[in-house]
């Protein structure tokens, strides 16, 4: 009973910060604050007319999606390489594969940055891009080397006794069965990028800047404004949805063993 | 074929992965054009500032500090849920799995903005406190230590219970059973069986919190002052005063204890594989 009491407790401290962010955004205040004086719902449409978050919330969205597609295009054939055949060294490999994973964001940021700069590729989109794409590769990779190790091999090598070619097995077998790591891996792979600062903030200029850049360059200069809390509640709505949606198709265990440190 | 299949993504870690540090190795061994204009010599100069000055080194300090700070609370407050996660066998479970996992996916910003609201002056909890008559005036509960400790704790929070639930869960309930028909109590159920069973688990979820916490940079810029200088916080100061070689010193410094950090995490993980 007490240890039941305790966790409900715990669990109300993980969802406070949270409850409490896209509450603001509800309240007619100045200032933000919980739980708002008055209802109101201003907020989103001073949010939504300002030009800085939106061009912000634009590039966040394509880098995201970028970053998602290339880390499946990169990420998916390195996993079946690993998978199905022995390579030499692959605890090691399979180790540095994932790596970025581990390491402090800032490092890599800074890194990234002496990089861009001392080969001359210079502060652009690309470069924001390329580092995205490092950070969120392990998640794909971790997500779809552990479906594709869970798979039945005689699925695969039936396909090939029926006559079907390489690319028809993989196409029309190992894809769909791949589906589920596919899905974890590249939900993870566009949340990381979507929520990424300490990469980006080292990478960013005023015209490539996105929406977690921006939103915390506006928390340091300007305190608490309920436009962040209108922010917060349309992005924890959008991404709790989809959780919601996950877990009902695959069952949050399995995401979170799949995505999970 | 499987060389073929590999190296797109090993090509490009090696490039825009590998080769950034190594940049960032050969710019901690130069001094900046503002300290020497004529250009430098390789010099460990950078290295040896980053250790020779009081103020640095308290920086190393503290960083470590709040490392051990923020696993400690982890570690205490997170066992006893990872505990009920792992046993309850209740339709519960999956909520509270769906709850300790939510934090994960809702943005850094956005959780520390949520604290930003609750601890300032004029804060949700100030205002408590200070209705409820347990303080005169609002206390400083951001901006400081008070603030960087409690955020962290917040996000590693989900890490360590998930890490620790793993583990729990290997453990036959069979043992805890039959130790309680012979006469121990909880505490001692806890003490002789569970705890030194899950040690494995302790070992991976403190260096994972330990890590993720000396790395931290979001929280502890938004909810941290002038005086919570941490080693992610200072490489980024020095970035912006244009040290750009310091920096790389610094950088090169948090990227060793990372790496031993993770040396020391695939071993106690190697250790669990052979149990």
């Amino acid at each position: 009973m007490i240890l039941r009491l305790y966790c409900a407790a715990v669990l109300a401290f993980l969802s406070l910060p949270i409850v409490v962010a896209v509450g603001v955004a509800f309240g007619s205040d100045k200032i933000a604050r919980f739980p708002p004086t008055a209802l109101s719902l201003r907020w989103f449409g001073v949010a939504l007319s300002n030009p800085t978050f939106i061009t912000a919330l634009g590039n966040s969205v394509v880098l995201a999606a970028l970053t998602t597609l290339l880390t499946i295009v990169i990420g998916l054939p390195a996993a079946m390489a690993l998978v199905r055949h022995r390579l030499p060294g692959q605890p090691v490999l399979e180790t540095f594969l994932l790596s970025p994973l581990s390491l402090p964001g800032v490092l890599f940021g800074v890194a990234m940055l002496f990089f861009l700069g001392a080969s001359g590729f210079g502060l652009t989109a690309w470069g924001i891009l390329a580092a995205h794409v490092v950070i969120a590769v392990p998640y794909v990779l971790r997500t779809t080397l552990a479906v594709y190790r869970g798979l039945d091999r005689g699925l695969e090598e039936t396909a090939g006794v029926l006559g079907a070619t390489p690319w028809q097995t993989f196409w029309h077998v190992t894809l769909p069965l791949l589906r589920p790591g596919l899905v974890a891996g590249g939900l993870f792979a566009f949340l990381t990028s979507f929520d990424n600062v300490p990469v980006s903030i080292f990478l960013t200029t005023a015209r490539t800047t996105t929406l977690p850049v921006t939103i915390m360059s506006y928390l340091v200069n300007q305190d608490f404004d309920p436009i962040v809390g209108a922010i917060s509640a349309v992005q924890v709505a959008l991404v709790l949805g989809l959780l919601f949606l996950l877990d009902r198709i695959y069952g949050i265990g399995q995401i979170t063993s799949l995505a999970g440190q | 074929m499987p060389a073929l299949l590999l190296t797109p993504l090993l090509v490009f870690l090696l490039t825009f992965f590998v080769l950034p540090f190594g940049v960032m190795l050969v710019e901690s061994l130069y001094l900046s054009p503002l300290q020497s204009p004529a250009g430098s010599a390789m010099t460990f100069a950078n290295y040896a500032k980053a250790f020779g000055d009081a103020f640095y080194l308290r920086v190393l300090l503290q960083t470590v500090a709040l490392g051990v700070a923020v696993t400690a609370l982890a570690l205490v407050l997170g066992y006893p849920v990872a505990y009920f996660l792992a046993r309850t066998r209740s339709r519960r479970r999956h909520v509270l799995l769906f709850l300790v996992i939510s934090p994960l996916v809702v943005s850094i910003v956005i959780r520390s903005y949520g604290w930003m609201v609750l601890l300032g002056r004029a804060g949700t909890v100030n205002t408590l406190l200070v209705a409820l008559g347990l303080a005169e005036r609002p206390l400083p509960l951001m901006y400081n230590w008070f603030g960087v400790i409690v955020a962290l704790t917040h996000v590693l929070l989900p890490f360590m219970i998930l890490t620790l639930a793993s583990v729990i869960e290997g453990i036959p309930e069979s043992l805890e059973d039959t130790a309680a028909v012979l006469g121990a109590g909880w505490w001692s159920r806890f003490r002789h069986v569970i705890l030194p069973l899950s040690m494995e688990g302790v070992g991976a979820g403190v260096t994972l919190v330990f890590m993720l916490t000396i790395g931290s940079f979001v929280s502890i810029l938004l909810l941290g002052g002038s005086d919570t200088l941490v080693l992610p916080l200072l490489i980024y100061q020095q970035i912006s005063l244009l040290n750009n070689n310091f920096a790389a010193a610094l950088g090169m410094l948090l990227l060793v204890l990372s790496l031993a950090l993770l040396y020391a995490q695939a071993r106690v993980f190697r250790v669990r594989g052979a149990a």
